[in-house]
């Protein structure tokens, strides 16, 4: 089989709808793909075109390169930078992979480090959203009517869209892979965790830095833990296990976290504002 | 347009901003003192970035401790910051676009038409899709001034926007905040504040000094600045002038050939009388 192609041209009629900006989008494309390498098509082209013509050719062109997507004005303030994208990414991760790694690590001592640890991961997150450096623009933003909790809870939602339904089918993975495995343990960390994180999210309307909020709550919370433990006389992973997975714990933690959540939305215009950084 | 009754903020046990008191605008209002005399941080609670600890402060009429109206004045507002921190990783056409959705630019031809007017404005189309990071400090400059000015803002402020400009974009600089109907910079370049603005307040240690007019503050200097071939042991201050006399401030000797003031004078004397109390 022969790889030589005789070359081809675009037809008089193709170009000229071209230059009109009302041909086929496909065909559109092709002929802009041939153009940058056909000299020849080039210069039918210039001859079929007014210098006015040529001008607006050029500038829709041009339009159609920078044009943003359809979707930008919810993609870009998430995940524009690599490091908001990696946040995202390791959030939706974390909250996928969660009930995974329980089922896995079911009566070991990995799941004392699991039940404690990993509600301080949303905190942190929260934590994070609120430094000048999760913003590509820094404090330009601060000014923008964007600012504040429209542009955290943006965000938030964004990445909890992604999230759930992957945490939802984590779960069912657990139920289907593993007979035996407490799910209820699985999800055990959820509801302290977005606690956490709605306080450290409230600390956002104060003049408190959240950072040093989440640090106090996430040693508020691992204080929690331990004593409730040692009280029960035993360090053993179980005990860690029934403490947070306790209705108590669960309840408590509902508690906190809604009251958190509805003053943060009472307060939401004092986000950022009242920072004095 | 921006109004200011007894504004105050503090940083721990520094007062910032202490007891300002002043109405400015329409046109270009030129904040003139040394560093730390607090011009940051009044620009700051103008931008609505920062809240006042105590003090009434109305911008573009509007009250911005009230949610609603600090919402306003966001939509109508520009703002360059002392340092912008812009995202290195961005082109400056992100740069701008982020911004532009941030500031409700939400239909997507009118925002990219936006974004390349600003853009072409600033000069930057040459190098509008180039990463920052291999960008001058002018130019980035330029990225963060293009960003205040999407949408025809009513109000500008800029914390030293000729930062880094060369004298060719300094003039480019006057030509486009002429055309802004109000703005609030602060500057070192007392030229700048005679070639541009309208109204001048010098600020020391927080407290409003002087405002007025230019010639007003230049004016505070009238009969006091003489010019002779040698030094005087008797002026608050004197200085060698590049056409090789002496020019000094102070209380003139009797037969002293007295000039008229510049801005510089009349800042200078400012400053003296502050420094010496």
């Amino acid at each position: 089989m022969s790889t030589h192609r005789e070359p081809w041209h675009a037809a008089d009629g193709d170009l000229a709808a071209y230059l009109a900006g009302d041909g086929p989008p496909v065909l559109s494309a092709s002929l802009e793909s041939h153009l940058t390498s056909c000299a020849a098509c080039r210069g039918r082209l210039a001859s079929l075109a007014d210098d006015a013509g040529r001008d607006e050719a050029w500038a829709r062109l041009a339009d159609a390169i920078d044009r943003p997507s359809r979707r930008s004005w919810l993609l870009r303030p998430a995940v524009a930078t690599p490091a908001t994208l990696r946040a995202a990414l390791a959030a939706v991760l974390l909250v996928g992979l969660v009930p995974l790694l329980t089922a896995a690590l079911v009566g070991d001592a990995g799941l004392v480090a699991l039940l404690v640890a990993a509600p301080l991961a949303p905190v942190a997150a929260v934590a994070l959203a609120y430094r000048d450096v999760s913003d590509p623009s820094g404090e330009i933003s601060l000014a923008t009517p964007a600012a504040g909790l429209r542009l955290v809870a943006l965000r938030a939602l964004l990445v909890a869209a992604v999230a759930v339904p992957v945490a939802l089918l984590g779960l069912l993975a657990v139920d289907l892979a593993v007979e035996d495995v407490p799910v209820r343990l699985a999800f055990a960390w959820c509801l302290p965790g977005l606690a956490l994180a709605a306080v450290t999210l409230l600390a956002g309307t104060t003049r408190i830095d959240p950072l040093h909020v989440a640090l106090g709550a996430a040693g508020g919370w691992a204080l929690l833990v331990l004593t409730a433990v040692t009280t029960r006389q035993t360090l053993r992973p179980e005990a860690f296990a029934d403490v947070v997975a306790a209705p108590a714990t669960q309840t408590l933690a509902l508690a906190v976290g809604l009251a958190a959540v509805v003053l943060t939305v009472a307060r939401r215009d004092a986000v950022v504002y009242r920072r004095t950084a | 347009m921006i109004e200011a009754v007894e504004l105050t903020k503090a940083f721990g046990r520094t007062r910032a901003v202490d007891g300002v008191s002043l109405s400015a605008g329409p046109g270009v209002i030129g904040l003139l003192g040394p560093n730390g005399a607090g011009k940051t941080t009044l620009l700051r609670m103008a931008a609505t970035v920062l809240a006042p600890d105590a003090g009434r402060l109305r911008v573009l009429g509007l009250d911005p401790a009230r949610p609603d109206e600090r919402l306003e004045i966001r939509r109508r507002l520009g703002y360059l910051p002392q340092s912008p921190g812009l995202y290195p990783g961005f082109t400056p056409y992100d740069m701008v676009d982020y911004v532009a959705i941030l500031k409700e630019h939400s239909d997507r031809r009118a925002r990219q038409q936006e974004v390349r007017r600003v853009l072409a404005a600033v000069e930057l189309e040459d190098v509008m899709h180039r990463k920052i990071r291999s960008l001058s400090g002018g130019k980035r400059q330029r990225v963060a001034l293009a960003t205040a000015m999407l949408g025809n803002p009513d109000l500008l402020v800029l914390d030293e926007p000729a930062n880094g400009l060369d004298p060719d974009q300094r003039l480019r600089l006057r030509s486009l905040l002429s055309q802004a109907p109000t703005v609030l910079m602060s500057t070192h370049n007392i030229s700048e504040v005679t070639a541009l603005c309208h109204q001048v307040v010098v600020v020391f240690d927080g407290r409003v000094r002087f405002a007025g007019t230019p010639a007003d503050l230049a004016g505070l200097a009238a009969g006091r600045v003489w010019e002779d071939d040698r030094q005087d042991p008797e002026a608050i201050r004197s200085w060698l002038t590049a056409a090789g006399s002496y020019r000094h401030l102070g209380d003139p000797p009797t037969g002293a050939s007295v000039v008229d003031p510049t801005l510089d004078d009349g800042y200078l004397l400012l400053a003296r009388e502050e420094h010496t109390g």
